[in-house]
């Protein structure tokens, strides 16, 4: 009787092996699940973006994620649209639609969110990939600082053409603060696109100006154009932040005197880890790190390290 | 069943010891093609490489050669021709130009303005193709900076520059030629090899270990990855295992011929294993269901050896209960076959044993009652005690106690205390006692002589075989005649006793002596001719077939019967063995 129970366990044994590996084979050919996610972006086709869509990419292969990028104002009826069809997560860049957070509230058991780039409610309940508008804010300020011995006479223009609610405007908002906080009032603020560029100009074009400030790329090109135009009578330097080829440029023939640049690559890089760590329960949870700023000069743009950054068009 | 899971668990063992060398020489094979597929790939990638910079070097020799050597700056400006030569490999081309050793542009294509303030004197390219004139020098991937693009596009470069001779107004001069290879080709070369990689990836460094090339190289750049670069250019050509990021990796290192480059393949530790897994369960399927094979196998070969074992154990208890005429089992192997025989015989052969057993000690208890009936002969005992009667009535007291004395010995003698066997020395003085006894009856018919060797008195003898001799030699010999003589011989001879009782009386024929000691004769027989026979058997039982009785007699020459039996010392407690 002994005998036949350790039979009996042993061929019940062999049959569990047996099992077990035939589930193994059959399913050893299967490949991770892929997620699909949705990427709501502004500006998406912006030289902005490429480095953001680099690291994106970069992260959709590594984490065997799906990507549909989506080149919309991110509002409601824009995420609404993708939950419906089915997406398993949607990562979000800055968004104005204050009707949005209800809406990913409610929606949140269902689909993932990553934000990125912003600050702005309901950031404390979705995971956040962003430099920190208020930060950049705040480099732009120390960056001004540094660049004048005295910054208590300094006439200077800051230039921020969107409205609030805007990652755009957080940048601005810090950087005034900051420079009130000196006992400074900014000489201009051009915070409207109706007739900004004339206004600019017709500052640039009397000298009336020592510095100017721009908080994003679209507002640094403008500026460009007006120092071009005026003939930048009081050679007033232009700082700014954001990304585009004909900033760069500008930024090699000295007429941007120094950017303050996120790391684009990252965020579009954690945002896509950030996402994957929500979709797939077994993964490890790492941290999203802090998003790293650069100052970036004619002097130091072609340095190695500030070059991978601001020419991402080489992978 | 035990056997059968024995032979099972063996066979698992076996089977899974084999399955796992068979897979580790399948996944060494592997490793060891998977390795020299990534060689292949890596010189044919390298070969590759090395056609687009030996392009590039042609491009720049054709433009040394064939423009700037033959034209004199000062009359000829080479524009045009540089021009032709871009457009012939602008695919593969961001910009050529030419300059004078203190920067100054000599011509370039297809940018012609150089931005405000550039010194391309301080730039890497051009100080090396100063300072070693004859090589050409090939830098690591930048972005073109020199030119000032109003497209605002920039380039990524890998910049060709060598030290030119410069002919101007009838005088040389020295200059750098610069080629500047668009960066894309390269990528979408090496793209192509890490497409072709199933398992791993390829990168490009140069000689110091500079990434060129890599897959991941904005995550090395964002400090998200990190490469073994540093070391590896320090590798030569072939593959080498290493240990990086706590990851064991095989590297497979080419250099790239002129330049110093080095292609190098990571492969990681575990890819030996990887696109094997459905082969790995394979092997533990078809082990198992091996094993399953034999298991059933086993049991049925199992059943087939133990079954018959089985019943022949069960004939075997049945046997061992004492039954001796169990059915045993005879089936199964050749082997069980012949045991199962074996012990039917062995079983017959026992039983036979036991009944012979049974039918010997029936005779020997017969022969015994015989020669006890004999022994205690109610008329030899009537006669000896009216004989001593009649002694005593004659007044011959004498001869009264003398024969009282000898019966009393006989009868001590004829008892022993129960036992069969006395030494031939009592046997004698038995034998003694009788025939002094006799010789009263029949006084003295007859002449009676005994002769003992001394070699044999102490030797071992069924006790009363003597007596029934010497009452035949009486009966038949001596009784009925005058001047009889019966002589009793003890002696040894080869080794054997022998006891000789010899008469001279009428003697026998021989046929009488031929039947004399068969049952036939005891059938026939009464009285003391049953004796002889008693005797015989007897002292067959005792001591063998080759032993007993010798009866040897011719009619008027008188009898002698000779006992016979093995010479066995008398230890005076022998009886019965």
């Amino acid at each position: 009787m002994g005998n036949r129970i350790y039979m009996l366990i042993f061929v019940l044994l062999i049959a569990a092996v047996l099992g077990w590996a035939s589930y193994e084979m059959i399913h050893s050919d299967d490949e991770e699940e892929e997620y699909h996610v949705a990427v709501i972006l502004r500006d998406s086709d912006s030289d902005r973006s490429v480095a953001f869509r680099q690291g994106l990419e970069q992260g959709a292969r590594d984490f065997n994620l799906k990507i549909n990028i989506i080149s919309e104002d991110v509002t409601r009826s824009q995420v609404k649209e993708q939950v419906e069809k089915g997406v398993d997560g949607v990562i979000i860049d800055p968004y104005v639609d204050n009707n949005l957070s209800d809406y990913l509230t409610d929606n949140q058991d269902n689909v993932k969110f990553v934000l990125m780039n912003t600050d702005l409610s309901p950031a404390e309940l979705f995971p956040l990939v962003s430099a920190g508008d208020e930060r950049i804010g705040n480099e732009l300020f120390l960056t001004v600082k540094e660049a004048y011995r005295n910054i208590s006479d300094l006439r200077i223009a800051l230039v921020c053409l969107t409205g609030n609610n805007t990652g755009e405007y957080k940048r601005f908002a810090a950087f005034k603060e900051a420079l009130q906080t000196e006992g400074i009032e900014p000489t201009l603020e051009v915070l409207t696109t109706e007739d900004a560029g004339e206004t600019l100009t017709g500052y640039l074009a009397i000298g009336g100006l020592d510095c100017v400030v721009a908080f994003d790329s679209k507002d640094t090109e403008l500026c460009i154009d007006a120092l071009t135009l005026s003939n930048n009578v009081g050679n007033a330097e232009l700082f700014g932040e954001g990304y585009s080829e004909k900033i760069i440029y500008y930024l090699d023939k000295g007429t941007v005197t120094e950017m303050v640049l996120p790391n684009e690559f990252n965020i579009g890089y954690f945002s896509a880890r950030k996402m994957y760590q929500l979709l797939s329960p077994g993964s490890a949870d790492e941290d999203i790190p802090e998003i790293e700023t650069f100052r970036v000069t004619r002097n130091n743009m072609y340095e190695p390290e500030i070059e991978n950054i601001i020419f991402p068009i080489a992978q | 069943m035990s056997i059968a899971l024995a032979f099972s668990v063996v066979t698992a063992l076996g089977m899974g010891m084999l399955g796992m060398s068979l897979f580790d020489l399948f996944e060494d094979r592997a490793a060891e093609e998977r390795e020299e597929a990534t060689e292949q790939l890596l010189s044919q990638s390298t070969i590759n490489l090395e056609n687009y910079l030996r392009n590039m070097r042609l491009i720049s020799d054709a433009m040394y050669y064939s423009v700037i050597k033959e034209a004199d700056m000062a009359e000829e400006p080479f524009d045009s021709q540089m021009n032709v030569l871009y457009e012939a490999n602008k695919d593969n081309l961001i910009s050529i130009a030419c300059f004078h050793r203190n920067g100054r542009k000599v011509a370039s294509v297809p940018f012609a303005t150089m931005k405000e303030n550039e010194d391309v004197t301080e730039q890497r390219w051009f100080k090396e193709a100063m300072e070693e004139r004859e090589n050409f020098h090939f830098s690591t991937p930048h972005v073109e900076n020199i030119f000032d693009n109003t497209t605002f596009r920039y380039y990524w470069v890998i910049s060709l520059s060598r030290g030119v001779e410069l002919t101007e107004n009838g005088h040389t001069a020295q200059g750098v030629l610069l080629i500047d290879m668009n960066y894309s080709s390269v990528e979408r070369l090496l793209e192509k090899v890490n497409n072709d990689m199933t398992v791993g990836y390829v990168y490009l460094c140069d000689s110091n270990g500079e990434i060129i090339y890599h897959p991941r190289r904005n995550l090395i750049n964002a400090g998200l990855y990190k490469e073994n670069n540093l070391v590896a250019a320090d590798y030569v050509d072939g593959t080498v295992e290493e240990t990086f990021a706590d990851e064991n990796r095989s590297v497979t290192v080419k250099t790239v011929g002129y330049t110093g480059w080095k292609l190098v393949a990571v492969t990681p530790g575990n890819a030996a294993g990887v696109g094997l897994h459905e082969t790995r369960y394979l092997v533990i399927i078809i082990v198992g269901i091996i094993i399953l094979a034999m298991l059933f196998i086993n049991s049925l070969i199992s059943s087939r050896v133990t079954s018959p074992l089985d019943k022949l154990t069960r004939s075997v208890k049945v046997l061992d209960n004492g039954n001796l005429d169990p059915n045993i089992y005879v089936g199964g192997s050749t082997e069980v076959v012949y045991l199962g025989q074996t012990l039917r015989d062995a079983a017959e052969k026992m039983r036979s044993l036991l009944d012979d057993f049974v039918a010997e000690e029936k005779s020997k208890r017969r022969t015994e009652l015989d020669a006890l009936q004999s022994q205690i002969n109610p008329h030899f005992l009537y006669n000896t005690l009216d004989s001593i009667v009649w002694m005593i009535e004659a007044g011959n007291d004498k001869d009264a106690v003398f024969m009282i004395k000898e019966l009393a010995s006989l009868f001590r003698i004829s008892l022993s205390r129960g036992k069969n066997i006395i030494s031939i020395e009592d046997e004698f003085k038995h034998a003694r006692n009788y025939m002094n006894i006799q010789k009263v009856r029949y006084k003295n018919k007859f002449e009676v002589e005994f002769n003992l060797s001394p070699e044999i008195e102490k030797a071992s003898t069924v006790k009363l075989i003597i007596q029934p001799l010497l009452e035949n030699a009486i009966e038949y010999g001596v009784a009925n005649g005058e001047d009889g003589e019966i002589e009793i011989n003890g002696y040894m001879k080869d080794g054997d006793v022998y006891i000789d009782v010899k008469d001279n009386g009428l003697g026998m024929p021989a046929e009488t002596v031929e039947s004399l000691l068969t049952e036939e004769h005891r059938v026939s027989s009464h009285g003391s001719g049953v004796g002889l026979i008693n005797v015989h058997k007897r002292l067959q039982l005792r001591f063998g077939e080759d032993y007993g009785l010798i009866v040897k007699s011719e009619p008027d020459m008188g009898t002698t019967v000779s006992i016979h039996m093995p010479y066995i010392e008398f230890g005076g407690d022998t009886n019965g063995k």
